[in-house]
C-alpha cells in the first residue's frame, strides 16, 4: 500500500515538473511573440490588455462549463486569493511596463526576474503548514535568478 | 524622486508582483480547479491592464492591424493558456517552491526562439546564463 501511495506521489510529481516545463515553455515563447508585437505592431500595454482579453476567451471556451459550475460552489476567501492571483500578475506586467521606461533593461529585467525567490519567500513565512522549502530549493532559485540575469544582459 | 531610482522601485514591484502571482495560485488550487483559477485571474487581469492600457496608450487599440491582432492572439494563446494553465497546475501538484524556479526558467527558452526563428547569435554571457538557468533547474528537481 506504501508502495502504491509512493508511486502515486511520484508519478504527482513527474507531471508536476512536466507542467512547469510547459510553463515555461509556454511563458517564453509569450515573451518571444510580445517582443515581435511591440517592436513592430502595438504598443505594450495594449498588447499585454488584448493578449488577456484573447487568452480569457479561449480558456472560457475550452473549459466553461467545469469553471461556471466551479465558480457556483466558490465562497468569498476563495474568490479573493484567485482574485488577488490576477491583480498581483497585472501589477507585476504594469510595473515591468513602467519601469523599463524610466531604467535601462539590463536593470530592470534581472531584477524583476528574481520573481521565484520572492515567490519562495513568501512560501516560506506564509505557507508553513502547506509546503516545506527547502536549502536546495532555495540554491536551485538563486542559480536561475543569476542566469536569467545573464542572458538578459547579454540579450541587450 | 530621480527616474533611474524609480525604475528600480518598479522593477521589484514587478518581481513582487510576479512572485506573489505564483504564491495566489498556490492558495486558489486549494479552493477551484486550475481551469478555473486562471479564468478569474484573466478577467480581473483584463480589468486592471485595461484601465493602464488606457491610460497610457489612448485609442492606439483602434489603430492595430489584422497581423498584430494575429501575432497578439497567438501571444495571448501561448501566454495564458499554455504559460498560466500550467503554471496552476504544476503549483497544484508540486508547490510554490519547487515549480517557480522552473518556471522561472522562462527566458531561456524565450532566447532558444530568438536564436532558431530569428537568427541571433547567442554570446558568451547568454550561453553562461542558458547554462546556469539548466544547473539551477537541475538542482531543484533532482532530489
Amino acid at each position: 500500500m506504501i508502495r502504491v501511495i509512493q508511486d502515486i506521489g511520484g508519478r504527482q510529481t513527474l507531471l508536476g515538473y512536466l507542467a512547469a516545463f510547459t510553463s515555461a515553455a509556454g511563458y517564453g515563447a509569450g515573451t518571444f511573440l510580445a517582443m515581435l508585437v511591440v517592436r513592430d505592431h502595438a504598443p505594450a500595454m495594449t498588447a499585454t490588455f488584448l493578449s488577456l482579453v484573447f487568452g480569457l476567451l479561449v480558456m472560457s471556451v475550452l473549459s466553461w462549463r467545469t469553471a461556471f459550475a466551479d465558480m457556483r460552489l466558490t465562497r468569498g476567501r476563495a474568490w479573493v486569493v484567485v482574485s488577488l492571483s490576477g491583480l498581483s500578475s497585472a501589477l507585476g506586467v504594469a510595473s515591468l511596463y513602467l519601469a523599463l521606461e524610466r531604467a535601462p533593461v539590463v536593470v530592470v529585467s534581472p531584477i524583476s526576474g528574481a520573481n521565484p525567490l520572492v515567490a519562495i519567500l513568501m512560501t516560506h513565512v506564509f505557507l508553513k503548514r502547506l509546503e516545506r522549502v527547502s536549502l536546495r530549493t532555495v540554491a536551485g532559485a538563486i542559480l536561475v535568478v543569476a542566469g536569467v540575469a545573464l542572458v538578459t544582459i547579454g540579450s541587450v | 524622486m530621480e527616474s533611474g531610482v524609480l525604475g528600480v522601485l518598479l522593477a521589484l514591484c514587478a518581481a513582487v508582483g510576479f512572485g506573489a502571482t505564483a504564491f495566489f495560485a498556490r492558495l486558489s488550487v486549494q479552493h477551484v480547479r486550475p481551469t478555473t483559477g486562471v479564468i478569474i485571474s484573466l478577467i480581473v487581469g483584463a480589468a486592471v491592464t485595461s484601465v493602464f492600457a488606457v491610460a497610457m496608450d489612448g485609442t492606439e487599440i483602434l489603430s492595430l492591424g489584422w497581423i498584430a491582432f494575429a501575432l497578439i492572439f497567438l501571444a495571448g494563446i501561448v501566454s495564458f493558456v499554455c504559460g498560466r494553465l500550467f503554471n496552476f497546475v504544476a503549483v497544484s501538484k508540486i508547490g510554490v517552491s519547487r515549480s517557480s524556479p522552473v518556471v522561472g526558467a522562462s527566458p531561456l527558452f524565450a532566447v532558444a526562439m530568438a536564436v532558431l526563428i530569428a537568427g541571433e547569435s547567442p554570446n558568451l554571457l547568454i550561453i553562461t546564463g542558458a547554462a546556469a538557468i539548466v544547473a539551477g533547474v537541475a538542482v531543484v528537481v533532482s532530489r
